[in-house]
């Protein structure tokens, strides 16, 4: 055990003399003006870069793959923001939701909810008016959807599309989110609420109205606020859950 | 004797000195003088200001050796003479007519030895007007001062009956935007001998600039003038939403005004980054909305705060470099400085997580050096019971990889590293590691142990 160990370390040492250092990344958005921009930093320290791609109507980034939804594709992209798959696609916004491993899984515009499947997006047999989805598992995906003024969270067979169960989502009205472990983001007067599926609440004060939310990166949600106001950034960690605004500046 | 000169002057109009002649002037317009003059009826106590132009008409120069004005009640202008008058040249001369009492006045105006015309005038009995205790001519100007816009100001005119018997007021008219009144007076108002009234008029200017009025008393106008004055913008002063700043915050700045404002005004903010010494500038330095270091700001009357696009405050990061951010507010009278120090600081970390492949453990750290010296990474690995691993903390002095970064990019002093270990032994005896990263401030650890999972 310890001629083991002894020889571990001696290769961790000799490994150290070459550390890889680079700028952090926390993910991309998409700014006011449908351009996708890298968003490089820190919690509470972003620098943006355009990422080249324009016209992007949604868009969601897991930190390792992203999906963007322009007037008439769907986009796969990279980790490095390069686009490696796309697909004709009617106009309109998009939700995008990822697997556990960040690549992407789900996809819903135009009334129907389609999977990433065979390399090709494979349309589900559902149709609704959905507000956020999720992957929940291999077979089934989570969708929050509007039955009048009200939000249902559904969990639906990936494979012919039945709802496998439901329940209102009581309290939640407007722009929601769906995190990868089903917790539900909505607003709540004026705080960001991330209610997980026992019904635990966490908040944060934001004070803002909210157009839209969409994931940013690994545990990053981007939030616009209506009226094409500022963009925040929501981190969601399971010791935390802090609220920042992303610069969109002129040069 | 003035009867002859008289008639020697209308058949001669200017005798002797046939080349002169005699205007009065009103305004811009110009009247030749026959034998007689009646200027308009003046009140009793008023002064009317008669002008007579002397012209040379001749084809040589004339000389004006003297004039005279003789009667009860007028006064000639200084003139200094003899005065030549050139071909087509002219001297303006000023009567003044004063009388005591209503009644008629006459005098003569003799140019040079003679007579050329007769002043035929009338005082009628009539208030006086005085502003103060400056009694006002017809035609003259008021000057109400200085105040500014939006604001108003009174002042006080008085009636005043000099007669020996009682005189009626009819009207008392205001006019122009930024006057008032009057007001302390109604019409028909009597006033007997000797008796006095005051009353009202109100400056009250809308806009900047010279304003002009009048006021009328019966037949006679007074001017009215003032000056409107652009109230000025209370002083501002920069706030922070903290008096201490670290790296890597978002921060909010306001601006607090002396006093609500009076008017509407703009000004900017502007953030400048001074780095300690050897520090390269740090993009990440910016307001988060607009232009990246300055600010519009905009304040409307009634305001205590300034906005900015609306907002109470505006928010800014602090970047990832030690040094100063200076914030400079410009308004149109007046500034302010703030300067909000970043200090030099341990390592921080954001994010620290282990991966463990088949054959390497993987090591990785987001955060920033806001002093760009990482000068030493320390790791010590445990084993499932928490014990160390022998040889227990491995040192990596002077790591070139982090001097290399520092001093090519440009965001500051934030990075990411991934250190990796190739395993040759049994990996999963591993199953944390502690790291140290040591600057120029001293060594930061990650609040917690790094998992392998």
């Amino acid at each position: 055990m310890k001629k083991r160990l002894t020889a571990l370390f001696l290769s961790c040492a000799a490994a150290l003399a070459q550390p890889a250092i680079s700028p952090p990344s926390v993910g991309m958005v998409r700014d006011s003006g449908g351009s996708v921009q890298a968003v490089n930093g820190i919690a509470g320290n972003f620098l943006l870069a355009d990422t080249g791609i324009s016209n992007a109507v949604s868009a969601a980034f897991s930190g390792s793959a992203g999906m963007i939804k322009t007037d008439t594709e769907v986009l796969i992209l990279d980790a490095s923001y390069q686009v490696t798959a796309r697909y004709d696609a009617p106009g309109g916004p998009a939700l995008f939701a990822f697997d556990g491993t960040g690549a992407p899984a789900l996809a819903y515009y135009a009334g129907t909810l389609y999977r990433l499947h065979g390399g090709g997006l494979e349309a589900v047999n559902w149709s609704g008016d959905a507000v956020a989805i999720a992957l929940a598992g291999r077979h089934s995906a989570v969708v929050v959807v509007r039955r009048d003024d009200q939000l249902w969270k559904l969990r639906l067979s990936l494979a012919g599309g039945e709802i496998e169960n439901e329940g209102l989502l009581a309290g939640v009205s407007g722009p929601a989110a769906l995190l990868s472990d089903g917790a539900v983001v909505y607003i709540d007067g004026n705080d960001v609420v991330v209610r997980d599926g026992t019904g635990a609440e966490r908040r944060v004060a934001a004070g803002i109205q909210v157009d839209y939310f969409e994931r940013m990166g690994n545990d990053w949600l981007a939030i616009r606020e209506s009226g094409g106001g500022r963009l925040f950034a929501l981190r969601v960690r399971p010791d935390g859950l802090d609220l920042y605004q992303v610069p969109e500046v002129s040069q | 004797m003035i009867g002859r000169a008289i008639l020697a002057a209308a058949l001669l109009p200017i005798g002797a000195f046939a080349q002169l002649q005699l205007m009065q002037v009103s305004g811009t317009a110009e009247t030749p003088v026959g034998a007689k003059y009646v200027p308009k009826d003046t009140v009793s106590g008023d002064t009317l200001d008669i002008l007579f132009r002397v012209k040379n008409l001749g084809s040589g120069p004339a000389i004006v050796q003297a004039i005279r004005v003789d009667g009860t009640g007028f006064t000639l202008g200084g003139l200094l003479l003899p005065y030549t008058l050139a071909t087509e040249a002219e001297l303006d001369v000023h009567v003044s007519f004063s009388p005591k009492g209503p009644g008629p006045y006459s005098a003569t105006f003799t140019l040079n030895t003679i007579v050329v015309t007769e002043i035929d005038a009338t005082a009628v009995p009539a208030a006086l007007v005085s502003f103060g205790t400056t009694q006002l001519a017809p035609g003259s100007t008021i000057n109400l001062g200085q105040i500014e816009i939006l604001n108003s100001v009174p002042a006080t005119f008085t009636l005043t009956n000099p007669n020996t018997t009682p005189v009626s007021i009819g009207a008392i008219t205001v006019t122009g935007g930024a006057f008032r009144g009057p007001t302390g007076i109604s019409f028909p108002l009597p006033l007997a001998a000797g008796a006095s009234y005051p009353f009202q008029i109100t400056f009250a200017p809308q806009v900047d600039g010279t304003a002009t009025g009048a006021l009328t008393v019966d037949q006679r106008t007074f001017i009215l003038t003032g000056l409107g004055l652009v109230p000025a913008l209370p002083k501002g002063t920069i706030i922070m939403s903290s008096p201490t700043a670290a790296s890597a915050q978002q921060m909010k700045v306001s601006i607090a005004l002396a006093s609500v404002s009076k008017v509407a005004g703009t000004g900017t903010l502007t953030m400048q980054f001074l780095p300690v010494l050897g520090l390269p500038d740090d993009a990440a330095i910016q307001f988060l909305s607009g232009a990246k270091r300055a600010a519009t700001i905009t304040i409307a009357a009634g305001d205590s705060a300034a906005k900015f696009g609306g907002q109470p405050d505006f928010a800014f990061q602090t970047g990832t470099t030690a040094g100063s951010i200076v914030f400079t507010l410009t308004l149109s009278n007046s500034s302010d400085q703030y300067t909000l120090p970043v200090a030099p600081a341990l390592t921080g970390i954001d994010t620290a997580t282990g991966d463990r492949r088949v054959s390497d453990l993987d090591v990785n750290i987001a955060g920033f050096d806001n002093t760009h010296s990482i000068s030493q990474l320390g790791f010590t690995f445990y084993d499932a019971k928490g014990n160390v691993v022998q040889p227990g903390l491995i040192r990596v002095v002077s790591p070139p990889e982090f001097i290399q970064y520092f001093s090519a990019n440009q965001a500051g002093g934030m990075f990411t590293m991934r250190a990796s270990f190739p395993v040759t032994g049994d990996a999963s005896q591993i199953s944390g590691v502690d790291v140290q990263v040591t600057n120029s401030v001293g060594t930061a650890s990650p609040p917690q142990r790094i998992r392998f999972p």
